[in-house]
């Protein structure tokens, strides 16, 4: 099909979020449905190879459609992540929840598609701008303090990107979105990179996702969880292929997620931390940088939308259901969210690699990428944080919800049970496209970026697989006993922002404050009181015989002056005395030095 | 549905329990067996040990959680009022 | 940087006339009184109306680089009251002028539905206070300048002191004196010093040369850039900036216009127009004025904001946004760069209409619910969203998030400030940024999700007036058209700059 002109998939959804509000009663639902569709459809089907829509505006010339293979697949499982998940929230009636997740997913499809950084700038500030509301619908005390954590952290990381793509443009000229010269990093690349990982939760810069992705809503945690991070994959991918820091940076993140989450007795934030777990494979993948790393990066992230999503679906309903999320406050649900515990496994086992899943095809590349390259340490971590991955999602979620203690309250108990339609068809087809991408592998190894010379099917892979899983497994249940959820929250970095923050202000309530309220009260002490002394010192001064300039302003301000009739007006007098003086002296000094 | 079948395993729980046992031993002993499993494309001299994944698993699941449960109970695991005011 | 040529001058009397206009319509606010109160409204519409369209006429010549010129009388050889209109006057000029039209109707409104006293004094006043700040827009050398900015300072006061309590004395009073005192302490010797070392006090044709002769000595020149910089004290520069949050007490109209517009901006506007047509940018590189000047008012920016932080009467914050973002432009300025010069110009104009928008909203919520501090407006939004909508995207402004004004602002400024070399101007701007959003935030959120106080009952409470809610939805509208088309305003910068 000849297409010389394309519409932008982000102009649908925002149109579609601002017709929304009109359309009410019975085409409400179907027109939920339909913009992310069309979207898809524009997408998939709609969006040839090539570079368009480019605005001149002022000096530069900003590109927002830069369309090839990688922002290609991207695009792709992003908006259908947009119609499952718009699905799964097809219950939900306050509009403006829906309009901020579009809005969201209208930022990240505008960020994939750019083409300048200006333009990427632009879609990541909208990115963070409306899933803060994301957090804030949930409506809970400590909802507003995490949104406003969230916003201020994302406006730092953005801060951040600004400076760096600025310095660049200021050091090469050049403000378009391509691969950066990562052999010979300057500072610009690094910040740029930094503005990069902290949207994709690297840590040291990680902990607003716990935090925020714990207290949205529902139907909110199912969008953030696809699209920030991925898009920040996405840039890291663009523009930072190949550095080689991000090796170990995804490597310590990949282990560092396994670690909180043991310690997580809230579901969805130990699915948060598995969040920061997994896009550390994605991290390092960009780190390797080479074509089957990158491929690797792509493809897992790819499959981690839909399984991630999937995920978040399930404990999502266990909590819309009953309106808890702890570990210590669940457990022996089998018997009443049966659809929600098999969801939720076909989630766990995607993301745990088991053959036949997504996973398995997908997070593979990477670790082989990584033993291609020799980089054999990264390649026996990652993998040693893929039992992790198992130990967590596969095993300790539905364990400790669907059997395990049963900690329910009757009232919890009494509630619990399989969700509304929409939410279990959302589920539904996030698990078909899981099996389906681990079953047909060519689906997802077609819209790879690079071209694709890996089999994942082999005895040895599924061997070793198999045998990582299992016994993972093995130690799970001969060491149930330690994993017992606690009710305890775990401190992180995020102390450090926390306390300090509160540090912050109390400095700027107490001490400046004081300061600059004396500083206002020197006008008194000092300007006032002497004003006086000396004016009446000088008032034999006859200011007659000073001429000119002075003179003749001082008289149109005394007749201007007369009509404001306060007392205050007599102090105007005393002002001009006492500049007098000072031109007095400096002209007398002036003259003599 | 799917109750009734998880209802069916937990009552013959202990033969379960056998048949994963099986399954675990099978796997090291399939592994064994180059012409099942072909391990020439091996990166590392130590990936040809059969059962080396199962050990690895294994032990990466023990460690995790005895050294993750260690460092949380080093204080990074507090009460969950913790940042409240 | 070259200067531009010598531009063309063309006398008109239009200059004339749109000075004329606000003082006219001052005497005709007076004239109608109280019995006549809807006249008397009519009054202050139609001059401002007319002063806009008389200032918009202007526009053509000035874009096709002519200087306009008009004489009014001479006093002494050099020294005379003269107007002019170049790009750099434009730039005020069409900002402030437009926005005198949308609070002329926010006024009414605002005055009406609190049925305030003594509406004619202030009509009549805020009047004035316009005809100052034209006069100072158009101002053609340095006697000109000073005699219409201490008219500002004057007309102003019965504005501040307008509730005549105790507050309201106290407030005037510090206003007055602070302008008062640093206006004739610092500016008055520096006026007869420049008058006595160059022999006139006309401005400069360009922004490059300064009337200083190259042979005058370097120490007094610095001093005399010092003595401007803090004479000009309506630019908020810390620390002579009491008199903006003191001058709080006024009512809305009067903050909203003229401290967030006219008066803060004949503060950064005669500071400018001095830094760059009497100093010039080649004198001010020259001594290594710029950069510590830049540094100087950046304290001011990071100061203001943190004490933001610590307010919660929302005008009080607001009045420390200011503050901080005044010095911004000068900072703009200061970085003698085409980019940072184009920053802090361009920021007279978007900052004008983001903080009246802001300014607006506060007064829409105290009409509509008297109340003045953030903690008490929690919920808020569900009744009120219209205001609370346009305040968050005037935030977003100050904030400097793209697509609204803001951000082209930022953009210029962080350039400039690499294009003169300087990382800790990057940084600062930075900090400053997220400092911002730190206390505009919430004020947003909290209105829309945030939880009713205690005790609270919302009902009665409903949007404030149309007259009041429709100027600011109309500003607010302004700072993202401006936003996403800065063509309109930075085609006076680009001519500005040459």
């Amino acid at each position: 099909m000849m297409i010389d002109s394309w519409l932008h998939p982000s102009l649908i959804l925002i149109c579609g979020a601002l017709l929304l509000p009109f359309i009410k009663g019975m085409p409400r639902r179907a027109f939920l449905v339909l913009i992310p569709v069309l979207t898809f459809i524009d997408i998939w089907q709609f969006s040839p190879h090539g570079t368009f829509a480019v605005v001149n505006v002022m000096d530069w010339q900003l590109t927002f459609g830069r369309i090839d293979r990688l922002s290609q697949v991207f695009g792709y499982i992003m908006s259908l992540m947009c119609i499952i998940g718009t699905i799964y929230g097809l219950h939900v009636k306050d509009d403006l929840q829906h309009i901020a997740a579009w809005f969201y997913v209208a930022g990240s499809l505008g960020a994939i598609y750019a083409g300048d950084y200006l333009v990427l700038f632009l879609f990541w500030e909208l990115m963070a701008f409306s899933s803060v509301f994301l957090v804030w619908f949930r409506g809970r005390e400590q909802s507003l303090a995490t949104g406003y954590r969230y916003l201020l952290v994302h406006t730092a990381g953005g801060l951040i990107l600004l400076c760096g793509f600025v310095l660049r443009y200021k050091a090469t000229g050049d403000l378009s979105f391509t691969l950066m010269d990562v052999t010979h990093p300057q500072l610009y690349t690094y910040l740029i990179m930094c503005g990069l990982i902290l949207n994709a939760a690297v840590p040291p810069l990680h902990s607003w996702l716990p935090d925020a992705y714990g207290e949205a809503t529902v139907t909110g945690a199912v969008f953030m969880c696809a699209f920030t991070t991925k898009t920040a994959i996405y840039a890291l991918a663009r523009s930072c292929a190949g550095m080689e820091i991000l090796v170990p940076l995804g490597v310590v993140m990949a282990l560092y997620g396994v670690v909180y989450a043991v310690l997580e007795n809230d579901c969805r934030r130990l699915l948060a931390w598995h969040i920061i777990s997994q896009v550390g494979y994605m991290v390092a993948g960009v780190g390797i940088g080479t074509e089957l790393a990158i491929n690797g990066a792509c493809a897992h992230a790819f499959a981690h939308i839909l399984y991630k999503g999937l995920l978040f679906m399930g404990c999502g309903s266990v909590l819309h259901m009953t309106g808890k999320s702890k570990f210590t406050e669940l457990g022996g649900l089998y018997k009443k969210m049966p659809r929600t515990f098999v969801f939720t496994l076909i989630g766990g086992l995607s993301i745990s690699a088991f053959p036949l899943f997504s996973g398995f095809v997908s997070k593979s590349m990477i670790i082989a990428a990584g033993f291609e390259e020799h980089i054999l340490w990264a390649g026996f971590l990652l993998t040693l944080a893929s039992a992790g991955t198992f130990l967590h999602t596969g095993l300790k979620v539905p364990y400790f919800i669907w059997f395990g203690k049963n900690n329910c309250s009757d009232e919890t108990w009494e509630k619990a049970e399989d969700p509304p339609w929409n939410m279990q068809v959302a589920m539904g087809m996030a698990s078909f496209l899981c099996i389906f991408i681990g079953c047909y592998t060519a689906y997802l190894y077609d819209m790879l970026p690079n071209p694709v010379d890996y089999h994942p099917y082999t005895a040895y892979h599924l061997s070793e697989t198999m045998q990582i899983l299992l016994f993972t497994a093995l130690g799970f249940f001969l060491l149930i006993k330690k994993l017992t959820p606690e009710p305890t929250i775990s401190i992180d970095l995020d102390w450090f922002y926390r306390k300090g923050g509160r540090a912050f202000l109390w400095m700027a309530k107490k001490p400046l404050q004081f300061i600059d309220t004396c500083v206002g009260e020197i006008y008194r002490v000092i300007g006032l009181v002497p004003l006086m002394t000396v004016a009446g010192f000088w008032s034999w001064f006859d200011w007659h015989a000073i001429d000119g300039v002075v003179d003749g302003v001082a008289r149109s301000v005394r007749c201007i002056g007369s009509s404001v009739r306060h007392a205050q007006s007599g102090q105007l007098q005393y002002n001009i005395f006492w500049a007098v003086t000072i031109a007095a002296s400096l002209l007398l000094t002036y003259v003599f030095a | 549905m799917i109750v009734e079948l998880i209802d069916y395993l937990r009552d013959r729980l202990k033969s379960v329990i056998k048949i994963c046992y099986g399954v675990l031993a099978s796997l090291v002993v399939i592994d064994a067996i180059p012409s099942i499993v072909d391990k020439h494309h091996a990166h590392t001299w130590v990936e040809h040990y059969p059962g080396f994944w199962a050990l690895f698993g294994f032990v990466a699941c023990v460690l995790i959680i005895i050294l993750s449960k260690w460092f949380g109970h080093q204080g990074i695991m507090t009460r969950e009022d913790y940042y409240d005011d | 940087m070259e200067g531009a040529a010598v531009a063309n001058i063309i006398e008109s009397s239009k200059l004339l006339w749109a000075i004329l206009v606000p003082l006219a319509g001052s005497f005709g606010v007076m004239f109608m009184g109280e019995k006549q109160a809807n006249l008397r409204e009519a009054c202050s519409v139609t001059a401002a109306v007319l002063m806009f369209v008389t200032i918009a006429s202007m526009i053509p010549d000035v874009l096709s680089g002519h200087t306009l010129h008009f004489r009014l009388f001479t006093i002494l050889p050099g020294v005379t009251v003269t107007l002019r209109a170049d790009a750099f006057s434009m730039i005020f000029a069409v900002a402030a002028s437009l926005l005198w039209i949308l609070a002329a109707f926010y006024s009414m409104g605002y005055m009406r539905s609190l049925k305030e006293h003594a509406q004619t004094r202030f009509n009549a006043c805020f009047a004035l206070a316009l005809f100052g700040a034209m006069g100072v827009a158009f101002s053609d050398n340095l006697f000109t300048l000073y005699l219409f900015y201490e008219i500002v300072s004057i007309c102003t006061y019965p504005l501040v002191a307008h509730h005549q309590d105790d507050e309201g004395y106290h407030g005037a009073r510090k206003y007055i004196v602070y302008l008062t005192t640093t206006a004739k302490g610092f500016l008055l010797p520096a006026l007869a010093l420049i008058y006595m070392l160059t022999g006139t006090l006309d401005f400069a044709n360009n922004i490059s040369t300064g009337i200083f002769p190259a042979d005058v000595n370097h120490v007094i020149v610095t001093m005399l850039y010092i003595f401007c910089i803090f004479g000009f004290a309506k630019n908020g520069v810390m620390p002579f900036h009491h008199w903006l949050p003191g001058a709080m007490v006024a009512p809305t109209p009067v903050s909203a216009l003229l401290h967030a517009v006219a008066v803060v901006k004949v503060g950064v506007f005669s500071t400018t127009r001095v830094m760059l047509y009497v100093f010039g940018v080649n004198t001010m590189d020259a001594l290594n004025l710029g950069i510590p000047t830049a540094y100087f008012v950046g304290f001011t920016i990071i100061m203001a904001s943190v004490i933001a932080l610590s307010k919660t009467n929302l005008k009080a914050r607001l009045a420390y946004s200011t503050v901080s973002q005044l010095s911004y432009i000068i900072l703009g300025v200061a970085l003698l760069t085409p980019a940072g010069i184009s920053g802090g110009l361009i920021h007279i104009a978007n900052h004008a209409f983001s903080k009246i928008t802001l300014f607006f909203c506060a007064g829409a919520i105290y009409v509509a619910t008297h109340k003045k501090d953030i903690s008490e407006m929690g919920g808020l939004g569900k009744t009120m969203p219209f205001t609370f909508a346009a305040f968050g995207i005037a935030s977003l402004s100050m904030i400097g998030a793209p697509p609204v004004a803001g951000f082209v602002t930022k953009w210029y400024l962080l350039v400039g400030s690499i294009q003169a070399h300087q990382i800790g101007i990057l940084l600062l701007l930075l900090a400053s940024t997220l400092l911002n959003v730190g206390y505009f935030a919430p004020i947003t959120y909290n209105a829309f999700f945030g939880k009713r106080p205690e005790g609270e009952k919302y009902e009665g409470i409903k949007e404030a007036p149309l007259s009041m809610v429709i100027p600011l939805s109309i500003a607010a509208v302004i700072s993202v058209l401006i936003g996403i088309f800065p063509e309109f305003m930075m085609n006076f910068v680009k001519a500005v700059i040459g």
